[in-house]
C-alpha cells in the first residue's frame, strides 16, 4: 500500500519527528515504513529501538516490518538481524537494561520477572511480614489499619511515593494559592455572575424586603470583586433568601421573578464554589497534624520497602515497576548511558501519549542525541490510572519542534466514512478544546442510508430505580442491533474494501466499566444473538472457580463443613436440600458433616461420599490439578458446565482456574499449601484476570479501555449516565506537591487537610479531562454506524458530550414499556453434533524401545515392570548394605576396560567406597584367572557388544557382556545364582546374534550356567507373548513371596505380599 | 581413499545406506538421530570425553558453578557473586566453545569483554588446578590429545561449530564421510564456510543431485524457495492452547488407534516446557502414552521444595510460618487436623518452642534440626543426611518416581558438596550452596519410557518421523526470537569477531533458527500437522511467518475424534444416551438441577425449598436469626438447619465479627468493673488496658500476626468511646450488661441479649453496640429491599418487658463504637413487623428457604455461605413474588 502524503512526510522525515496520529490513520503502516527508511539509510536493526505499549503491538509491529521489507532490502544481514532487533514494550527494554547492568541497577543479575498478576500474588504473600518490620512505636501514631492501607497505596507507585514523601508545605503552598486564584477567577468570570450583576443593577425597589437582599447581594459581589472580606461575602451569597418581596413594589411579576432568579442563580453558583472549597482553601489543623505524622510514614515506608526489596533480592524477582525503577537507577551512571548511546541510534516510540513520567525519564537518558520518532495522539490518552501522563508527549513534541523539526500530523482516517466522521468532528470540537483535531475521511461514500449516528436516552425514568432503567436501556440496544441484523444493513468490509451485509462480529458494545455488560449480553442473548464478552471480573469470583476451590478446601480439610456442603450442592454432586435437611436431623453437635455422612448410608449422598473418599486417598499422592481432573472424571462436572448457558465462558473459567492452580502448586504439589495460598489471595482481594476467549462470530462486549486499537462497523457506546465512582482514597500523593491523608477527628469522622482537598481537586480535574478522551476513543472505534445510549437524561458521559451533541444530532427517547423488564432465560448452548470418530478406548502402552532386561522383569511380575519402565520408578528398599548394584556396575566396567588395578576405578567411581571397588575388581579378575572360564576367553571375543532385537512392536536393546563367534556370555555378580530368572535376556542375546548357546558366568560362585540350543528354542514363544503383552499395556500384578520380597516396589505396591 | 564431504540437500537416504554398510563408526549428536540410522548414539561430545587425559574429569555443573564464582570473585567483585556466576555461565561457556584459547591483546576490548575474558581465563585455571574441564571446552581439549583417527560417518551435525569441525577433522581417518545438507541460499552461508574450512583441511567434496522424495523434503524445498504445487499439509489455527493440545492429541490418538507405533509419531514444540504440563495433563485424560523428556530443577519437586523450606526454617531460626510449612509439607507428615490445631493455638516460634510442640503432640524429636553456626563442609553434609534420615525422606519420596529420582540426585550432589571436606563455612553459606544445587540439578519432568515423544526441533535434527505434529507455529514462538546475551550483546560480539573471537552474531543466530526449522521439515516422511493457538493465555498470537513462507494458511481445525470419556460425556449429556454410564447419569442429574437454578423457574428443593416444614413452636429464635431469616431465608437454613455456623475463624485475620466480639466483651468487663467499684473512672486507661488484656487472651487474639501492633488501634478506639460523654451520659446508670432475655413475639419464641440497658430519669435506654458506622439495614420488606429494622423494636417490645417489667422504655438506639455516636433508625410500623413475623413463619411452615437475598445484596455482604448457595446474577431471573405466594 502506498503511503499518503501525510504518512510519507512522517515516514521519510530526515530528522527526529513527532507525529500526531489520529484514530485509524494508518499509524502502524507509517511506522513500518519509517523503520524500513532507517534500514535503507544504513542503520542496522540492532541499532534501532522500537517501543510499543503492549506485547501484542510489539509482535504485530515486527511482523508488519518483516512484511514491509519483503524483498525491498538489499542487505540480507539486516533482514536476519530484524529477528534480534529491540522491538518491545518498555518493560522488556527496562528488563534488558537491568540484566545487562545488574550491578549499576542494583538488581540480582539472574532475576526473574514477575508479571502483573505474579507481582500482585507475590506482594499479597509478602506484605504482612513487611508490615511486621515497622517499629512498634510508629503504630502508636498511625493505627494498624490505616498504616496497612497507606502502605499498600504507596507501594502501588513507590517512586512517586518516595518523591511525594520528601515534599514540604512550601512545595504545595504556591500551587494552592494558584488554584485558589483560578477558582476565584472562574467564579467572578462566570456568566451567571455577570448576568446576576447586570439584572440586579438594572432593577430596584427601595423599601421592599427583596430589595434589601438585592443590595446585600450587590455588596457581597462588590467586596468579592475588590478582594476583601472574601469568606464572609461568599458566605453571605450562599445564605441569600428570596422568599420575600412583593410584586407590587417591583412593578410586575416578571421583574420580581427576574430579580429572584438572578439571586438564586448567584446563590447556586456561590454554593457550588463553596462546596468545592477551593476559593477559601487555607492550610488547616489537619495539615499540621498530617505533617506531624509524615516522618512516621517516611520511616514506615522506608522499612516496608526495604523489607520487600530484600525479599525480592533474596528470591531474585522483580515486578514491572521495579524494572523501570532499577533501569532508571542504572541509567544514572554515565557508563551505562554511554553503553547504550553506542548501540542505539534510532528510537521509534508508539502510543507516546501513554508514557508515564518514569518512562519519560528513562527515554530522556537514552535518547540525548538519538534520532527520534514519537507517535501519539493526546486525544487518546486514557491510562491516567496507570500514571500515563499526556504532558510527557506534549513536552517531547515541543522539544523536537524546538530543534527545528516541525510536528507532523496524520489526519486522514481510513476507518470511518465521511458522514460519520463529520459528526464525530462536530461532537468533539467543543469538548476537546485545544486538543481537538478534525479528521478527514478516506472513504467518502456512505455504506448505508442515514442515520449513521443515533443517540437514545431515557428521558423520564418514571421513578424506576436505575437498575431497571439500565435493563430497559439494554433491551433498547438489543432491539436496535436486532433491527440492523434483520435489515441486513450494508457495512464496509475492510479486507476486501467492498460493502457487504452486516454480521454479528461487526458489532461491539462498549461501556466505561464492565458492570453493565452482563446485562447487555443477556438482552442480546435473549434475542438469540450470540455474544462475546472478553473478560472482566476476577477469576476467583466465578462460580466454576468457587466450585473447584470448595473441592480443594474440602480435600485439604474434610472437616471444613462449608466447603463440604458447597461441594455436595454443586454440580459435582447436586445433592438436594431435602436430602441435606433429612441428614441434618441426625447430625450430632460438634461432629463434622463429613464424619457424619461417612457412616450414614443415604441414597442421596452415598455416591458423593464414595467419590470423595477416593479423592481423599488420592490427595496424598496427587497434585491439586490432577485431583481436579480426577474429580471431573468421576463426576462429569465439565460435562455439566459445557451444556449450560454461557458454556464457553464457564469452561474457560474452569480451565483458567486449573491453570492458575497449576502455577500455585509449583514446588509443593500439595492441596494444603495451594488452599492456603488461595486464601491469602482471596483475603487480599487480588484480582486474577479471567482467561480470554476467542471472539468468533458474535457481538462483542467490552470496556472502552479494552477496545483501544480495535474497530467495528457498528459500535454502541452505552451506559452513558454512569458517574465515575467517587474516590475516597485515604491517602493522596503527588510527586511535586507531597503526600497527605484523611485523618479521623475526635468523633472518628474523617477530615481533610487543605493539601488533601487540593490533591483531590487536581485528581478530579485530571479525571474530567480523561473522561472526555475516553469517550473520544469510544466513538472513534466505529467504521460505519454509531449508537449512543443512556439510562437517564443527564450525568456522566452524557453531560460531557452534551455541548457537542447539540449541533450533531437530535436525541431520541427510549420507550419505557414495562414488558422490557421481564427476565428472560438464556438459551442453552447449541447442541454439537456427535463426531463420527469416537476413540475413548485405550491405545496400548506406547512402549517401543526397551532394554532386554525388561523381559526378565516382566516375567517376574508385570506390575513391577510397570513401576520400573513405564513410570520410571526407582523403588525403595531398605539398603541391605551389600551394594549389589554398584558392585555389578563396577565389575562390568572393569571387565570392559580390562582394568587390572584400583586407580582407574577410583577415578571413575569416586563416589563409591574403596571396599566396593576392591570387591568389584576381584570379581572382574576372576574371569581372567579362573580355569573354568578359559573356554570363553576367545581371542576374537568382543566385550560390550550392542545388539537390538525387534519383537513385535518393540525394539529391545542390550549390551552383551562377552560375545564370541560361538556363544554369548553374561557376567553376573549376584549373591545367589538364579539362571531361570535371566532366561529371556539370554534368549534375546542369542537370538539377536544368531548364536545357539548362551552362558551365564557367576563370578562369585565360579559357576557357568548354559542355555542349550534346545532351551533357547523353547523360550521363543514365551518371549513373544511377553513382548506382545507389554505392547498392549497389560500389567497384572503377580505377587509371590519370593518375587515380592526382593522387589524394590514392595513399599508402594498395593498387591505386594509381605513376608511374616 | 580420501575424506569426503557429502553435500546433498536431502542426505538421509545416502547416510542410512552408508551406515548400513557398517564400515564406518557412526557419530551423531542425539539419540534420535542415531536411532534414525539404526545405531547407538555416540556424539562428538561422548567421544571427546573419553579422550581426556588420565586423571582428569569434567566438572559437574555444581563444581563448575563454584569455580566460576571463585573466578568472578577474584576478578570482578560484583555485589552479587552467585547471581553473576549464574548469569555469566552461558556466556563463559559460549566463549570456551568458540575457540581453543584466548591469546588476545585485551587492550583492544571493551571493559566488559576484558572482564569476561579475564574471568574465563581464571575460571579455566581454577578448573585445571582441580584437574577438571568445563563441558564446553571438551572438544578442544580432545583435539589436543591427538586422538587416533578412525573411519567415521558423521551425521546430524548440520550446523557444525568450529570446535566440532576441528574435532571431526582430527578423528576422521581416510574413508570418513561428513554429511552436510546444503543449499544455495543465504541461509546456508555458515554451512558454506564450514565446507570451505574442511576443504582446506583436504576434505573432498562429493556433491549429489537433489531428488525430492518425501513430503518433508519437498516442504523443505518450498521453505527455501517456492516450488511447483506441493501437497499442502494440514495447518490449523485453534482458538487457544488448550484446544490446540486437545486437537493434536486427538489426532495422535487416531493414529495410535489405527496401529501406528508411538515411535513413529512425534510432537514438536519449540519450547517444550511451555507446552509440556498441559500436554501431559490432557494426555492423561485421553489415555495417550506421551513422553516429555525435558528436565526440571530439583526445586520444582516436592522434595526440593521441602529442602528449601528446611533451609529457610533453620536459617531464620524457626519462625512460625516457615516451620509450620515444613512440618505440614506433604512429604513430611501431612499432620492431621489435631496437630494443626494444636500448633495454631500454641503458635510456637523459635527452636525451643517448636521442639516442645513436636515432642508433645507428634512425639517427634526435632533436635536434629538444631545446627551450629560454623562447621566443616563435610559436617554440614553429614548433618543434612542425618536430617533426611530422621525425617525418613527416602521412604517418603519413594511414593513418587520423580521424587525418588530427586532424592537420589540430591544425594549424589551432596558427595561433591562435601568437598573440600575440611573447609569451614557458615550454615547460611552452606544453605546458599544448597539452594544453588536445587536450582541447577535437574530430574526428568516425567520419568519412565515409551510413548509419543515431545521434542524440540534441535533434538531431532537428521532423524526420521512418519508423523509430526508441530505445535506453536506462532510469531515469537517459532521461530523463537533471537535473544541478546546479557553479558556480551550482539554489538560486543561484532567487535570481538574482529579480534578473532567467533561468537555467534545476530544474523547468524536468526539463520540458525530458520535452518533448524528447515531440518525439522526434512524429518517428515508421511504427514505433518502444523498448528498454533490464536490465544495463549490472554495474549493474542499471530501465525508464524514460516507458515507464509511455506505457502500455508491456517484454517479452523476440522471436527476431531473424541479422544476421552470426558469429552464424550459433554456431547452425550443432552442426548440421553449411554444409560450405563454412571458418571454421565450423575452429570445429567446435576445439569438438570443447575439449569433450573439458572433459569427463571421457581426455586425448588435444590435451591432451598425443601418443602419440609419446621415447627417454629419447637424453636427459640435469636433476634439475629430472625434477621437472617428475614433477609435471606437460605442463609438461615444454612446456618441453623445445616448447622454450618460461622466459618472457622481464619488463622490470621480479625474478622469483623470477631472484632465486634472483642469490643463487646471489653466494654462489658469495663462496666462490670465500674459496677463493683463505683469510684473507678470510666475513662481510666488502666481500666481499659486490664480488661482488654483479659479479653484478648481469652479470645486467643495474641496469636494473630502483628497483634502487638494491631491491638494499639483497638485500644485507641475503645478509649475514645469511653472518653466520649454521649457514650455513657451523665445521669445514666447501667443496670444491665449483655442482658439475656426471652419472650414471645407473634407466637415466635425469642431470645437475645441487649448490650447495655441504662436507667435514666426518662426511663430505660436500650443500647446496641455496633462496630460499623451505619445502623444495620434490617430485614427485607415485601419488595425485597432491606429496610425493616427488627432489633430495636424487639428490644423494646420483648426484651424490656421481660427484663424490667415495671419500667418504661425511654428509647433504644444503636451506638457506633467507631464513630462514637448514636445511629438512628426509623422504627417500622406494627403492620410491617407483623408482616415480617408472618413471612418468617411461612418460610418455616412450608420448608421454604429459597436463596433470596434482599435486592441490594446486604444479606450477602457479611454472609459466609456464598460458596454453598451459588448466588449470583442468576438470581436476577428469579421472580420474588412467586416465592412469597408459595409461602402464603
Ligand atoms: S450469600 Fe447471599 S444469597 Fe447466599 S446465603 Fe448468603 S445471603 Fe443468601
Amino acid at each position: 500500500m502506498m503511503l499518503t502524503k501525510q504518512q510519507a512526510a512522517a515516514a521519510y522525515a530526515v530528522h527526529s519527528v513527532a507525529v500526531t496520529a489520529g484514530a485509524g490513520t494508518g499509524k502502524t503502516h507509517m511506522l513500518a515504513e519509517r523503520y524500513l527508511y532507517h534500514l535503507e539509510s544504513g542503520y542496522s536493526p540492532l541499532t534501532i529501538v522500537a517501543l510499543t505499549f503492549t506485547e501484542k503491538a510489539a509482535t504485530e509491529l515486527r511482523s508488519r516490518i518483516r512484511q514491509t521489507i519483503g524483498d525491498r532490502l538489499a542487505n540480507p544481514d539486516f533482514v536476519a538481524e530484524l529477528e534480534a532487533a529491540q522491538i518491545s514494550t518498555f518493560h522488556a527494554l527496562a528488563a534488558r537494561i537491568c540484566r545487562e547492568h545488574s550491578d549499576a541497577a542494583g538488581v540480582p543479575p539472574d532475576f526473574a520477572v514477575l508479571d502483573d498478576l505474579d507481582g500482585k500474588v507475590w506482594l499479597a504473600e509478602a506484605f504482612t511480614e513487611a508490615l511486621d518490620q515497622i517499629p512498634l512505636h510508629l503504630y502508636k501514631q498511625v493505627p494498624y489499619s490505616s498504616m496497612r492501607s497507606i502502605m499498600l497505596a504507596l507501594l502501588g507507585d513507590p517512586l512517586t511515593a518516595t518523591k511525594a514523601l520528601a515534599r514540604r508545605r512550601k512545595d504545595w503552598l504556591p500551587i494552592l494559592q494558584q488554584v485558589k486564584q483560578e477558582a476565584l477567577e472562574a467564579f467572578v468570570h462566570h456568566k451567571d455572575w455577570f448576568n446576576t450583576k447586570d439584572i440586579l443593577q438594572s432593577y430596584a425597589a427601595p423599601g421592599d424586603k427583596l430589595n434589601d437582599v438585592r443590595e446585600s447581594t450587590l455588596d457581597a459581589i462588590a467586596s468579592i470583586e475588590q478582594g476583601h472580606a472574601f469568606a464572609e461575602s461568599l458566605e453571605a451569597l450562599c445564605d441569600l433568601k428570596v422568599n420575600v418581596g412583593s410584586q407590587k413594589a417591583w412593578g410586575s411579576k416578571e421583574k420580581l421573578d427576574a430579580v429572584k432568579d438572578a439571586i438564586k442563580c448567584i446563590r447556586e453558583l456561590a454554593q457550588e464554589h463553596q462546596k468545592q472549597g477551593l476559593m477559601t482553601l487555607e492550610p488547616n489543623i489537619w495539615d499540621d497534624q498530617a505533617e506531624a505524622i509524615l516522618p512516621v510514614l517516611r520511616e514506615a515506608f522506608e522499612q516496608v520497602r526495604s523489607q520487600l526489596q530484600q525479599a525480592k533480592q533474596r528470591q531474585r524477582v522483580l515486578d514491572f515497576s521495579d524494572l523501570e525503577i532499577h533501569a532508571l537507577q542504572a541509567l544514572n551512571h554515565q557508563a551505562v548511558r554511554d553503553y547504550y548511546a553506542q548501540r542505539w541510534q534510532v528510537f521509534l516510540i508508539d502510543e507516546f501519549q501513554d508514557t508515564n513520567p518514569i518512562q519519560g525519564e528513562l527515554l530522556e537518558l537514552l535518547t540525548a542525541n538519538q534520532l527520534l520518532t514519537i507517535v501519539g495522539d493526546a486525544k487518546q490518552s486514557i491510562y491516567g490510572f496507570r500514571r500515563a501522563d499526556v504532558k510527557v508527549f506534549e513536552s517531547w513534541r515541543d522539544h523536537i519542534y524546538s530543534a527545528g523539526n516541525p510536528p507532523k500530523e496524520l489526519s486522514l482516517s481510513f476507518r470511518t466514512h465521511h458522514t460519520l466522521m463529520q459528526s464525530i468532528n462536530t461532537i468533539f470540537e467543543p469538548i476537546l478544546n485545544g486538543l481537538h483535531q478534525n479528521l478527514d475521511a478516506h472513504r467518502q461514500e456512505e455504506p448505508h442510508t442515514a442515520p449513521h449516528l443515533r443517540v437514545l436516552t431515557i428521558q423520564d425514568t418514571h421513578g424506576l430505580p436505575i437498575d431497571q432503567c439500565r435493563q430497559i436501556e439494554a433491551q433498547q440496544i438489543a432491539d436496535l442491533i436486532k433491527q440492523l441484523l434483520d435489515d441486513q444493513v450494508m457495512v464496509y468490509d475492510k479486507l476486501t474494501g467492498t460493502l457487504r451485509p452486516i454480521e454479528y462480529r461487526d458489532i461491539a458494545i462498549l461501556s466505561r466499566t464492565w458492570s453493565p455488560l452482563e446485562l447487555y449480553g443477556q438482552a442480546l442473548e435473549s434475542q438469540g444473538i450470540p455474544i462475546f464478552q472478553a473478560g472482566g471480573g476476577s477469576l476467583l469470583e466465578t462460580r466454576e472457580a468457587k466450585d473447584a476451590w470448595a473441592l480443594l478446601r474440602f480435600l485439604a480439610d474434610p472437616t471444613d463443613d462449608i466447603a463440604f456442603m458447597a461441594v455436595l450442592r454443586s454440580p459435582f454432586f447436586a445433592v438436594s436440600d431435602r436430602t441435606l435437611f433429612q441428614l441434618a436431623q441426625t447430625l450430632p453437635d460438634q461432629v463434622s458433616w463429613w464424619k457424619h455422612l461417612k457412616h450414614q448410608p443415604n441414597a442421596g449422598s452415598y455416591a458423593a461420599i464414595q467419590v470423595l473418599e477416593k479423592l481423599l486417598i488420592e490427595r496424598h499422592s496427587e497434585a491439586p490439578t490432577r485431583l481436579l481432573q480426577l474429580a471431573d472424571r468421576v463426576t462429569g462436572y465439565t460435562a455439566v458446565i459445557a451444556n449450560l448457558p454461557n458454556a464457553p465462558r464457564r469452561e474457560a473459567d474452569w480451565l483458567g482456574f486449573l491453570a492458575f492452580v497449576r502455577e500455585l502448586e509449583q514446588g509443593s504439589n500439595d492441596v494444603l499449601s495451594v488452599v492456603q495460598r488461595l486464601k491469602i489471595l482471596v483475603t487480599s482481594e487480588v484480582e486474577v484476570p479471567r482467561p480470554a476467549l476467542e471472539a468468533g462470530n458474535a457481538v462483542q462486549l467490552m470496556t472502552i479501555h479494552a477496545s483501544k486499537g480495535l474497530e467495528w462497523s457498528v459500535v454502541a457506546v452505552a451506559d452513558l449516565t454512569r458517574r465515575s465512582p467517587s474516590d475516597s482514597s485515604q491517602v493522596r500523593f503527588d510527586p511535586d506537591l507531597g503526600l497527605t491523608f484523611q485523618l479521623a477527628d475526635e468523633a472518628g469522622d474523617n477530615q481533610k487537610s487543605a493539601l488533601y482537598t487540593l490533591l483531590e481537586y487536581r485528581k478530579r480535574q485530571a479525571e474530567k479531562e480523561e473522561n472526555k478522551r475516553v469517550l473520544y476513543v469510544a466513538l472513534t472505534r466505529a467504521r460505519d454506524h454509531l449508537i449512543l445510549t443512556a439510562a437517564g437524561n443527564k450525568g456522566g458521559g452524557l453531560d460531557i458530550l452534551h455541548p457537542g451533541l447539540q449541533g450533531a444530532v437530535s436525541i431520541e427517547e427510549i420507550s419505557m414499556e414495562q414488558d422490557r423488564l421481564h427476565p428472560v432465560d438464556i438459551e442453552d448452548p447449541p447442541l454439537p453434533s456427535i463426531p463420527t470418530r469416537i476413540l475413548t478406548g485405550t491405545v496400548g502402552s506406547g512402549l517401543w524401545e526397551l532394554p532386554v532386561t525388561a523381559l526378565t522383569e516382566y516375567a517376574q511380575c508385570p506390575q513391577r515392570f510397570r513401576y520400573r519402565y513405564v513410570d520410571g520408578h526407582l523403588g525403595y528398599r531398605e539398603a541391605n548394605g551389600n551394594h549389589g548394584t554398584e558392585i555389578g556396575t563396577v565389575t562390568h566396567w572393569a571387565l570392559q576396560h580390562q582394568i587390572q588395578e584400583l586407580q582407574p576405578l577410583s577415578a571413575n567411581f569416586s563416589h563409591l567406597s574403596i571396599d566396593i571397588l576392591q570387591e568389584a575388581l576381584i570379581l572382574a579378575q576372576q574371569f581372567h584367572q579362573r580355569e573354568l572360564y578359559a573356554p570363553y576367553r576367545h581371542p576374537e571375543g568382543l566385550a560390550e557388544h550392542a545388539i537390538t532385537l525387534k519383537l513385535g512392536q518393540i525394539t529391545f536393546n542390550g549390551i552383551i557382556d562377552w560375545l564370541t563367534p560361538e556363544c554369548v556370555l553374561d557376567f553376573k555378580t549376584d549373591q545367589e545364582p538364579k539362571p531361570h530368572h535371566h532366561r529371556l535376556q539370554l534368549w534375546a542375546y542369542a537370538k539377536a546374534t544368531e548364536r545357539t548357546t548362551a552362558h551365564i558366568a557367576y563370578l562369585r560362585h565360579s559357576q557357568v550356567h548354559t542355555f542349550t540350543a534346545q532351551d533357547l528354542t523353547e523360550l521363543q514363544d514365551e518371549a513373544e507373548a511377553v513382548a506382545n503383552a507389554i505392547a498392549k499395556g497389560q500389567y497384572p500384578p503377580q505377587p509371590s513371596q519370593t518375587s515380592c520380597s526382593s522387589c524394590a516396589y514392595l513399599e508402594i505396591c498395593d498387591h505386594g505380599m509381605r513376608s511374616g | 581413499m580420501s575424506r569426503l564431504i557429502y553435500l546433498e540437500a536431502q542426505p538421509y537416504f545416502r547416510a542410512k545406506e552408508v551406515a548400513d554398510q557398517n564400515q564406518l563408526a557412526v557419530t551423531t549428536p542425539t539419540k534420535t538421530t542415531a536411532r534414525a540410522l539404526g545405531k547407538q548414539k555416540r556424539s562428538l561430545q561422548d567421544f571427546a570425553m573419553q579422550q581426556l587425559p588420565k586423571g582428569t574429569t569434567i566438572a559437574s555443573p555444581l563444581e563448575a558453578q563454584r569455580a566460576l564464582r571463585e573466578a568472578i570473585h577474584q576478578t570482578v567483585q560484583p555485589h552479587d557473586v552467585e547471581g553473576t556466576a549464574r548469569a555469566w555461565m552461558p556466556t563463559v561457556q559460549a566463549l570456551l566453545r568458540s575457540s581453543p584459547s584466548f591469546n588476545i591483546a585485551l587492550d583492544s576490548c571493551t571493559e566488559r569483554a576484558t572482564q569476561l575474558l579475564q574471568v574465563t581465563q581464571r575460571y579455566v585455571d581454577i578448573l585445571r588446578q582441580q584437574n577438571q574441564f568445563d563441558t564446553a571446552e571438551v572438544l578442544w581439549r580432545a583435539v589436543e590429545q591427538q586422538p587416533e583417527p578412525h573411519p567415521a560417518l558423521i551425521y546430524g551435525y548440520f550446523q557444525p561449530r568450529l570446535d566440532e569441525l576441528t574435532l571431526i577433522d582430527a578423528i576422521a581417518a581416510d574413508g570418513s564421510i561428513v554429511v552436510l545438507p546444503i543449499g544455495t541460499g543465504e541461509l546456508f552461508r555458515e554451512s558454506r564456510v564450514a565446507v570451505e574450512w574442511l576443504q582446506q583441511k583436504s576434505w573432498t567434496i562429493h556433491a549429489f543431485e537433489a531428488s525430492l522424495q518425501t513430503i518433508g523434503e519437498k516442504l523443505g524445498q518450498q521453505f527455501l524457495a517456492p516450488v511447483e504445487a506441493i501437497a499442502k499439509p494440514s495447518t490449523y489455527a485453534y482458538s487457544n492452547v488448550e484446544a490446540e493440545v486437545r486437537g493434536t492429541l486427538a489426532q495422535v490418538k487416531q493414529l495410535l488407534h489405527e496401529g501406528v507405533s508411538a515411535r513413529d509419531i512425534t510432537i514438536i514444540a519449540r519450547d517444550e516446557i511451555s507446552y509440556g504440563p498441559q500436554l501431559l495433563e490432557i494426555a492423561w485424560e485421553c489415555g495417550i502414552p506421551l513422553r516429555a523428556l525435558y528436565a526440571t530443577p530439583l526445586n520444582t519437586t516436592r522434595f526440593g521444595a521441602w529442602i528449601d523450606l528446611l533451609l529457610e526454617a533453620i536459617e531464620q531460626q524457626f519462625p512460625f510460618e516457615a516451620t509450620a510449612k515444613l512440618l505440614r509439607h506433604p512429604l513430611y507428615t501431612n499432620p492431621d487436623a489435631e496437630f494443626w490445631s494444636a500448633v495454631r493455638c500454641l503458635h510456637p516460634t523459635g527452636f525451643t518452642a517448636w521442639q516442645e510442640v513436636c515432642q508433645s503432640v507428634l512425639n517427634f524429636d526435632l533436635s536434629v534440626l538444631k545446627v551450629g553456626h560454623r562447621a566443616r563442609r563435610d559436617f554440614w553434609v553429614e548433618r543434612l543426611q542425618t536430617i533426611l534420615k530422621t525425617f525418613d525422606l527416602r521412604r517418603r519420596c519413594s511414593r513418587w518416581a520423580r521424587e525418588s529420582l530427586a532424592f537420589n540426585a540430591l544425594n549424589q550432589a551432596l558427595v561433591n558438596l562435601a568437598k573440600p571436606e575440611e573447609e569451614i563455612l557458615t550454615w547460611s553459606a552452606f544453605a546458599q550452596e544448597m539452594r544453588e544445587v536445587l536450582a541447577i540439578v535437574g530430574v526428568p519432568a516425567q520419568p519412565g519410557r515409551g510413548g509419543v515423544e515431545l521434542h524440540s526441533p534441535s533434538s531431532i535434527i537428521g532423524a526420521r518421523y512418519p508423523y509430526l505434529f508441530v505445535l506453536g507455529m506462532a510469531e515469537e514462538t517459532l521461530p523463537a526470537p533471537v535473544r541478546n546475551d546479557c553479558v556480551l550483546d550482539f554489538h560486543e560480539r561484532k567487535a570481538l569477531r574482529h579480534i578473532g573471537i567467533p561468537l555467534e552474531l545476530a544474523s547468524e543466530a536468526a539463520r540458525q533458527e530458520a535452518l533448524l526449522f528447515y531440518y525439522l521439515l526434512q524429518t517428515i516422511t508421511e504427514a505433518v500437522v502444523f498448528s498454533y493457538a490464536s490465544l495463549n493465555g490472554r495474549q493474542e498470537q499471530l501465525p508464524s511467518p514460516y507458515l507464509a513462507q511455506l505457502g500455508l494458511k491456517a484454517i479452523a481445525p476440522p471436527e476431531m475424534p473424541i479422544a476421552s470419556l470426558e469429552a464424550l460425556q459433554k456431547l452425550s449429556l443432552r442426548r440421553a444416551t449411554h444409560p450405563e454410564d454412571v458418571v454421565l447419569q450423575n452429570a445429567i442429574h446435576a445439569w438438570t438441577v443447575e439449569c433450573r437454578r439458572e433459569s427463571s423457574a421457581t426455586q425448588d428443593e435444590y435451591d432451598g425449598v425443601t418443602g419440609m416444614p419446621i415447627d417454629y413452636r419447637d424453636r427459640i429464635f435469636s433476634v439475629s436469626q430472625l434477621t437472617k431469616l428475614g433477609l435471606c431465608p437460605f442463609q438461615w437454613f444454612a446456618d441453623k438447619v445445616l448447622k454450618l455456623g460461622e466459618p472457622e475463624e481464619s488463622e490470621d485475620d480479625l474478622s469483623p465479627s470477631r472484632r465486634g466480639n472483642l469490643y463487646h466483651k471489653v466494654l462489658e468487663l469495663v462496666f462490670k468493673e465500674l459496677q463493683t467499684n463505683p469510684q473507678q473512672s470510666l475513662q481510666d486507661p488502666a481500666l481499659l488496658e486490664a480488661q482488654f488484656q483479659s479479653v484478648e487472651q481469652a479470645m486467643k487474639l495474641t496469636d494473630l500476626p502483628l497483634w502487638a501492633v494491631r491491638r494499639i488501634e483497638h485500644l485507641q478506639t475503645l478509649q475514645r468511646v469511653l472518653n466520649e460523654p454521649n457514650f455513657f451520659p451523665d445521669g445514666a446508670e447501667a443496670i444491665a450488661l449483655e442482658a439475656k432475655f426471652e419472650g414471645i413475639w407473634h407466637d415466635l419464641k425469642l431470645t437475645g441479649r441487649v448490650d447495655r440497658i441504662d436507667r435514666t430519669p426518662q426511663g430505660l435506654v436500650l443500647i446496641d453496640y455496633k462496630t460499623g458506622s451505619s445502623p444495620p439495614k434490617g430485614v427485607s420488606d415485601a419488595n425485597g429491599k432491606a429496610c425493616i429494622d427488627l432489633q430495636l423494636p424487639l428490644y423494646q417490645q420483648v426484651a424490656a418487658p421481660a427484663l424490667f417489667p415495671a419500667a418504661t422504655v425511654a428509647t433504644s438506639y444503636y451506638y457506633s463504637l467507631t464513630k462514637t455516636k448514636k445511629l438512628s433508625k426509623a422504627l417500622p410500623s406494627e403492620q410491617e413487623l407483623a408482616d415480617v413475623a408472618d413471612r418468617c413463619k411461612a418460610h418455616l411452615n412450608h420448608g421454604h428457604f429459597p436463596v433470596q437475598p434482599d435486592v441490594g445484596g446486604v444479606a450477602c455482604q457479611y454472609c459466609a455461605f456464598d460458596l454453598v448457595c451459588r448466588q449470583g446474577s442468576r438470581l436476577s431471573r428469579k421472580a420474588r413474588k412467586e416465592n412469597t405466594h408459595d409461602a402464603d
